[in-house]
């Protein structure tokens, strides 16, 4: 047993994965302290809007689809004409901004982190699958992988919207059926390379099956990109999600959302420019917060997938 | 070594001292304390082991150091004037029509996007020459067809072409001195003396002084004037090849020459003197050698006198046991 | 390496194409007429069952799945796509008639994000850890983050409803082209700026560099000739590959400032159901993208011809 371990493996045990739990026996305060100062602003511009949309549904000053006319298009407090209960101000129906920013919060998050649920299992089991077996499945699974990559995910998106009713469920589903290709390339090159080093040739030698070999040992060592590309991948569903809302072809009113929010204002430029300087302000501030924790999360988590240089 | 040539002396490194900077903690000295003179037309070695800090000297002449090292003590004379203080644009003169350098790796020290006309071009032009002494220079290297490889690019060219090619750009402007960083550890041993005789052959005839890095004892034997030992970051013996290598005053000196390939080996690195360098953190004002050394005593701790006696000099307290010792050996 | 070669190479990358297009065209097949319901979608839901099952047998949907498939595959090979109810003409011509506009778009706005980020990247490789640099990197992730369809709404905000110095929206001059462009491209140029960062990088710390260097070369001409030629082949390549996600935001970008292009039409044809339109946009589109990567991949032989054709 031992000896053809050592002959498989000549030369192939270039960097050994980490036994878990090992390198990293530092006190949370040494942990802590490590993390940079783009990581620390990335919690923070995550954790406020995820705080928020947690407690939506009791923190929100006004019921956020509740209609007022004379209230319309009040500008936010410290402008003319502002009026102190609506602090962001109110859009063209008198609702008030500041509540549907945080329903919005809601939603897009919501949607964001299913949707990506939703992606990575099927990324990440394609990935494992075409990766450790190879053959004609990979061959397949390959092609399908390039031909997705071909087209804009935008434009397959789209197709799939002209196909079936909008509405949040159905961009849930949409958005997760189409953002899987990413995961499943970057896991197969890893699972291409973690299935030829020692400890997986010594797991087969001993007979351990397939699917045991691809959880138990695989898995472990891939999780670091996983969690990586699933931080990038909210951010990319968010925007995406707030693209086709805008278009009216995303969250359908009275659901809400910052993309529809953006579609309001853009109506009303001219007078009320907060309706859509403040949802764009409050996905921009989001996105920025995702991707600056997903690159401290991959300088932290994974120097194979090659952080800032 | 000596103080009263300096006048003619070529290159004058006194104390150099290289840092590297480090992010958490103090400076790391990975040269400390290396000195060594060249003159005009001298062919001189640069021996030890890796690790020693032959190549960081040598890049520190050139101005040439890597991003996180720096020259934060000693100097560096040539003809005068002190590199080690100079602008930026001071040394980048003298790069070229003064000096110049061929480096380890020939297979990644030509830009592969360019062609080797062009390339040579650029290094002829900072010493205005032509096209015809370009052509006359590849020539001059060996190659049949001049005018074919200037069409070339690296790629398409052997390692020992691209040598050939380096040799032709690091004296296409007939430098003072040309600094030689293992010039042939990459290349093929059975083109390897090829190179090494065309590189001093072409040197000769130009009159430039060659300062060689080289860990190969029979190399420097045949092909060096003077050698100068260096261990641990500093220079501890110095003098004429033939003298140094036939009655050493250290005793690394002496390990170097009995781990040293024989006729026929084929060895890349001296490997078999016991114990390993010191790294840069462990040095101390005393012997760095006394780790690895036979004769080493508590004496050792302290910092060795340099011993000069005539044309050579070396660093360490026990040279009368050494010589004493190389006496016994000796067969009547 | 000769002319034939290079042809052998073209047309072997064109037939390599082929099963991807068709993987494309089949996949799109499949969901109008397998997941969803053309007829429903056609008629709305206001149509009777008469209506449906004539409707239903004049497009040859009673037949077996399979057959309808080699219809639809035989049709996609001349160029027919069925024809846009909206428009009551073929679908493709509609979606050529628009594709100039889009590309004019597309190609403004990788010109400019090129334009900014080759001197800033190469700025803050050469500075790197400086001021500069840090600054770059602050604006970078910042205009990462920015949804461009919300970019471009500031941007009418600030300049033309605001400052009135360009127009709204619509085309037709070159003003009106200058805020998509702007807001298509302030993306790309970050995601361009990171990658000549990166790429200068790496490359100033090769042995070639310092050779360069050793040859008494101005620093200038190390960094723009020898550094900047090499990243070249990395800044291309990911500059085409961005060309395919900068056409999905052009979709956006269009209806922002109603700019008569694919994105227009195609967002306008999902919304109206116009499944002909789409199949053909999609399939347009998917032909572009496939063409630039092969454009980029010739490029690159031109430059670096280490690389093997083949």
């Amino acid at each position: 047993m031992a000896e053809s371990v050592t002959l498989d493996s000549a030369g192939t045990e270039s960097a050994p994965p980490r036994p878990p739990g090992s390198s990293k026996r530092r006190s949370w305060k040494a942990r802590l302290r490590s993390i940079p100062l783009s990581g620390w602003i990335g919690l923070v511009c995550v954790g406020i809007p995820a705080v928020v949309a947690l407690l939506a549904p009791w923190i929100t000053p006004h019921p956020p689809a509740s209609i007022d006319p004379s209230q319309a298009l009040l500008p936010p407090v410290g402008m003319e004409g502002s009026d102190p209960a609506y602090l962001l101000g109110t859009d063209n129906l008198g609702r008030d901004i500041l509540s549907r920013l945080i329903e919005g919060a809601r939603v897009s998050l919501m949607i964001g982190v299913i949707a990506v649920v939703l992606a990575g299992s099927i990324g990440l089991t394609v990935g494992l699958v075409a990766g450790y077996y190879g053959k004609w499945l990979d061959a397949v699974l390959m092609r399908v992988v390039d031909a997705l990559l071909a087209i804009p995910s935008v434009l397959l998106v789209l197709v799939i919207l002209g196909v079936l009713n909008p509405g949040m469920w159905t961009l849930i589903f949409v958005l997760g059926i189409t953002n899987w290709v990413i995961y499943a390339r970057q896991i197969r090159a890893e699972v291409l390379e973690l299935r030829e080093r020692q400890f997986v040739r010594a797991a087969q030698n001993f007979g351990v099956p397939g699917p045991i070999i691809l959880i138990r040992h695989i898995m472990p060592n891939v999780l670091p990109s996983f969690i990586v590309l699933s931080t990038l991948s909210v951010a990319t569903v968010i925007v995406t999600e707030s693209a086709l809302s805008f278009l009216g072809l995303g969250v359908q009113p009275p659901d809400i959302s910052w993309g529809l929010m953006l579609t309001t204002g853009r109506d009303y430029l001219a007078t009320a420019w907060w309706i859509s300087t403040l949802p764009g302000l409050a996905i921009t501030f989001t996105v920025l917060g995702i991707l600056l924790l997903g690159d401290w999360l991959r300088d932290a988590l994974d120097p194979r997938l090659g952080g800032r240089s | 070594m000596t103080a009263e040539t300096a006048a003619q002396e070529l290159l004058t490194v006194k104390d150099l001292r290289v840092s590297a900077t480090r992010r958490e903690s103090q400076d790391l000295h990975v040269v400390d304390g290396a000195s060594f003179s060249i003159a005009p037309g001298e062919r001189a070695a640069l021996v030890g082991e890796s690790g020693s800090g032959k190549s960081v000297t040598c890049f520190s002449v050139m101005g040439l150091l890597a991003q996180n090292l720096r020259v934060s003590g000693g100097s560096i004379r040539w003809r005068g004037n002190d590199l080690a203080t100079a602008k930026r644009e001071e040394i980048r003169r003298l790069r070229g029509p003064e000096i110049a350098m061929i480096y380890q790796e020939p297979l990644t020290s030509l830009n592969p996007l360019m062609t080797i006309g062009y390339q040579l071009k650029e290094a002829a032009r900072r010493s205005k020459v032509g096209r015809r002494e370009i052509l006359e220079m590849l020539d001059r290297v060996g190659f049949a067809d001049p005018r074919r490889i200037m069409g070339q690019r690296p790629h398409e060219l052997s390692g020992g072409m691209r040598q050939r090619v380096m040799i032709a750009m690091a004296l296409i402007g007939q430098p003072k001195l040309l600094l030689a960083d293992e010039p042939t550890t990459a290349l093929d041993v059975t083109i390897q003396s090829q190179v090494l005789k065309l590189m001093y052959d072409l040197s000769y005839e130009m009159g430039t002084a060659v300062l060689i890095v080289s860990h190969d004892l029979s190399v420097v034997r045949k092909l060096s004037d003077t050698i100068h030992v260096m261990y641990a970051g500093q220079v501890v013996e110095s003098g004429p090849t033939d003298s140094v290598l036939s009655q050493p005053r250290h005793p690394y000196t002496r390990a170097l020459l009995s781990s040293a390939p024989r006729l026929g080996d084929t060895r890349e690195r001296l490997e078999s003197i016991p114990g390993i360098v010191p790294t840069p953190d462990q040095w101390d004002a005393g012997c760095r050698f006394r780790s690895r050394c036979p004769l080493a005593t508590e004496r050792c701790a302290e910092t060795p006198p340099v011993d000069v006696v005539a044309d050579r000099s070396s660093a360490c307290w026990h040279v009368d046991q050494l010589l004493a010792e190389q006496k016994e050996a000796t067969p009547l | 390496m000769g002319v034939l070669s290079v042809g052998t190479y073209i047309a072997g990358r064109l037939a390599q194409m082929i099963p991807t297009l068709l993987l494309i065209v089949t996949i799109v097949f499949f969901l109008v007429y397998v997941v969803g319901d053309p007829v429903g979608l056609m008629l709305g839901d206001n149509a009777t069952p008469e209506q449906v099952a004539a409707m239903r047998e004049a497009m040859g949907l009673n037949q077996p799945v399979f057959m309808q498939y080699l219809n639809y595959i035989g049709s996609v090979l001349t160029g027919d796509f069925g024809e846009s109810y909206q428009y009551g003409q073929a679908a493709l011509p509609i979606v050529l008639e628009r594709l100039p506009a889009t590309l004019t778009l597309a190609i403004g706005a990788i010109l400019l994000a090129l334009v900014i980020a080759i001197p800033l990247g190469v700025w803050s490789a050469t500075h790197r850890g400086g001021v500069i640099d840090s600054v770059v990197s602050s604006i970078s992730v910042l205009a990462k983050a920015m949804p461009n369809f919300w970019l471009g709404i500031m941007l009418i905000l600030l300049f033309a409803v605001t400052l009135r110095w360009l127009p709204v929206s619509g085309a037709g001059s070159w003003a009106h082209l200058v805020l998509p462009v702007i807001a298509l491209g302030t993306g790309t140029a970050a995601e361009i700026t990171r990658l000549v960062r990166s790429s200068m990088i790496e490359i100033l710390s090769q042995d070639y560099i310092r050779t360069a260097y050793g040859k008494g070369l101005r620093r200038r001409a190390v960094v723009y000739r020898h550094a900047l030629l090499n990243a070249f082949v990395p800044v291309t390549s990911i500059t085409i590959l961005q060309f395919s996600t900068l056409i999905g935001g052009a979709l956006v970008t269009e209806v922002v400032f109603s700019w008569p292009g694919l994105g227009q039409l195609l967002v306008n044809a999902v919304s109206q159901r116009d499944m002909a339109l789409v199949q053909a946009s999609v399939f347009v589109i998917a032909v572009m993208v496939l063409a630039l990567s092969l454009i980029s991949d010739l490029l690159f032989k031109a430059v670096d011809r280490r690389i093997n054709l083949g």
